[in-house]
């Protein structure tokens, strides 16, 4: 009896050891996610390939880097938007044109901390013109004077670099709208009531319109300039250098060593440097 | 950039303001009387019907809020019910095989649809006979409009009018049909037509019984007329009135917009009734309650309209 006493005493001992908090300070930081590849903010049509989840790296986190990374889900980008006007997170976790272009109006000032690769260990996020298939359109060139179904503000690749890619090429419709989803330009296409559309590089592989809309039934005629796809922002008034540079680091770390499967990709890298002109004073 | 936040600011400020709808949601129906997840609702015989997907239906009379019977259909992966004129409950059954697919060298499996079975009983339970449907590959929805029985079949991702004595197909609608998440609900509307809740699409589109769009409205936005989410709406309802109630999932968001498709107004006080991308059962009876199943919850919320 005595033994088995002592031999449950020296695991849990032992046990405490492997969970010590590291000797730094514990740094907790909470953010607000909207993943394109994250199962938790990602529709379930799409399960299959947005197979993210966090869980594991936070774990790891905390335990080897004293990083307690709080997340908070959010499925409707809409309500991370008014998450991050709240300011009541550290920063977020989504496409950094969502949290950039709000900054000013949410009294915050973001800065990208690391970007996370998607599952093709691809970091970047363009906009696509898209006609279909079985169109007579060849080239970007030929829709000029066309009817042209564009992405709203709040998504970068398929309205700005949208517009600025038919800028460069000196192309102007006879009629430019806008919706606000990839699955609606998609279908308004499908419809005959556009020539043609612009979508995110992933909508035809990553979105609904998976369900419906086959990739060999559109040609793509164009590809816009490219962002950074997902990353991690933190507010510099609420983040220290120090922190941020802390949290950078294992971010790295984590990626270069045993990189969590559950990122479904080589994790976390340095994020690209992007200073969109449309938030130049 | 002036003009970005202004639209922001806009934008935000016209997502908070809207009236609250003549309803309030009341009472959660059958909870914990159900084993499997609630599938399908339908009214008739006076009675509320919920369906699982193992085949047991649940009958709950007025005001009821543990079912008043309970019988098994005999059939399993049961996704739609609808009940005739004559009071007989027609319940439809998809068979399914799977399949394995490759995606980013990520494999997973599909349960594809193959056929539809369909029984139908009288309101004891009583089994009265078998409706042959070949020409259908999945149920996943069905109303009885007029003389014709409507069924959503997502395999062939078209909704079907039937002949509901020999099963024999009328018409059919596919075109312009956005469907996604493995969901397809409709509703039957005023003047012989029926309503699709076609998410994909971010819109509710109204059919006369020969498929053609007769109206249609909503589209993805901020606004509080517009459909939010990934994909919405994934059902809809029509009030006596010529109202039209839509079922928005993740976040759940019960609304009734005016005949026109204008003027939302939210049912307050309903909580978030699925995680994800599921299909939301709505059904309303002649009083205008209405019933919204929390499928894997386990209950139905009773809405009803404020006195």
């Amino acid at each position: 009896m005595h033994k088995l006493i002592l031999l449950i005493l020296t695991a849990v001992a032992l046990g405490g050891c492997r969970s010590q908090p590291p000797t730094k300070h514990m740094l907790t930081l909470k953010l607000a996610v909207n993943d394109i590849y994250c199962t938790d903010t990602a529709c379930a049509c799409v399960h299959h390939v947005a197979a993210r989840t966090y869980t594991e790296t936070q774990a790891l986190l905390k335990a080897e880097y004293g990083i307690d990374l709080q997340l908070d889900y959010f499925v409707e980008p809409y309500n991370l938007e008014k998450a991050i006007l709240a300011g009541n997170y550290d920063g977020a976790l989504c496409k950094p044109w969502i949290a950039l272009r709000l900054e000013k109006d949410a009294g915050a000032e973001f800065e990208q901390v690391a970007d996370i690769l998607d599952p093709d260990n691809n970091r970047w996020l363009a906009g696509i013109v898209v006609v279909m298939a079985d169109s007579t359109f060849q080239t970007l060139e030929e829709l000029n004077g066309k009817a042209m179904l564009i992405g709203e503000e709040d998504a970068y690749e398929k309205h700005y670099a949208a517009k600025r890619l038919f800028q460069q090429n000196e192309i102007e419709f006879q009629r430019l709208e806008t919706k606000a989803s990839c699955i609606e330009n998609l279908g308004e296409l499908m419809d005959g009531h556009f020539d043609a559309v612009v979508v995110s590089d992933y909508a035809l592989t990553a979105d609904c319109a998976v369900d419906f809309a086959r990739p060999e039934d559109f040609r793509i005629l164009g590809k816009t300039e490219p962002v950074p796809l997902t990353s991690i922002l933190l507010d510099t008034n609420k983040v220290s250098e120090k922190d941020r540079a802390r949290l950078q680091a294992a971010l790295l770390a984590v990626s270069e060593k045993d990189t969590p499967e559950s990122l479904l990709s080589k994790g976390f890298v340095k994020p690209a440097v992007w200073s969109p002109v449309e938030l130049e004073p | 950039m002036k003009s970005i936040s202004l639209f922001v600011l806009l934008s935000l400020f016209a997502v908070s303001v809207h009236a609250g709808a003549d309803y309030k949601a009341e009472e959660k129906i059958g909870a914990g009387k159900f084993s499997d997840l609630v599938s399908y609702l339908a009214i008739g015989n006076d009675m509320l019907y919920a369906l699982e997907r193992n085949g047991d239906l649940h009958v709950f009379g007025r005001d009821s809020v543990n079912p008043e019977d309970t019988f098994s259909t005999g059939l399993s992966n049961t996704m739609a019910l609808a009940v005739n004129e004559k009071g007989e409950i027609f319940v439809f059954s998809t068979a399914t095989k799977k399949e394995e697919k490759t995606s980013g060298g990520r494999k997973y499996t599909v349960n594809t649809p193959t056929g539809v079975i369909c029984k139908v009983f009288d309101k004891t339970g009583k089994e009265l006979r078998t409706l042959n449907l070949d020409g259908l590959k999945s149920a996943r929805a069905a109303q009885f409009s007029g003389d014709m029985l409507v069924v959503a079949d997502l395999g062939q991702r078209k909704l079907v009018f039937l002949d509901p004595e020999t099963g024999a197909v009328k018409s059919e609608v596919k075109k312009g049909l956005r469907l996604c998440c493995g969901i397809f609900d409709f509703c039957v509307g005023p003047n012989d037509t029926v309503a699709v809740a076609n998410l994909g699409a971010f819109k509710v589109q109204q059919y006369d019984m020969n498929g053609k769009v007769v109206h249609e409205f909503g589209k993805r936005g901020k606004e509080f007329n517009d459909f939010q989410g990934c994909c919405n709406p994934v059902s809809c309802s029509y009030l006596a009135d010529g109202r039209i109630v839509t079922v928005e999932k993740s976040p759940t968001r019960i609304k009734i917009y005016d005949a026109d498709g204008k003027n939302a107004q939210s049912i307050d006080g309903v909580e978030e009734l699925v995680k994800g991308c599921s299909h939301i059962p709505v059904a309303i009876d002649k009083d205008g309650n209405i019933y919204l199943a929390a499928a894997r919850k386990g209950y139905i919320v009773k809405c009803t309209p404020k006195s």
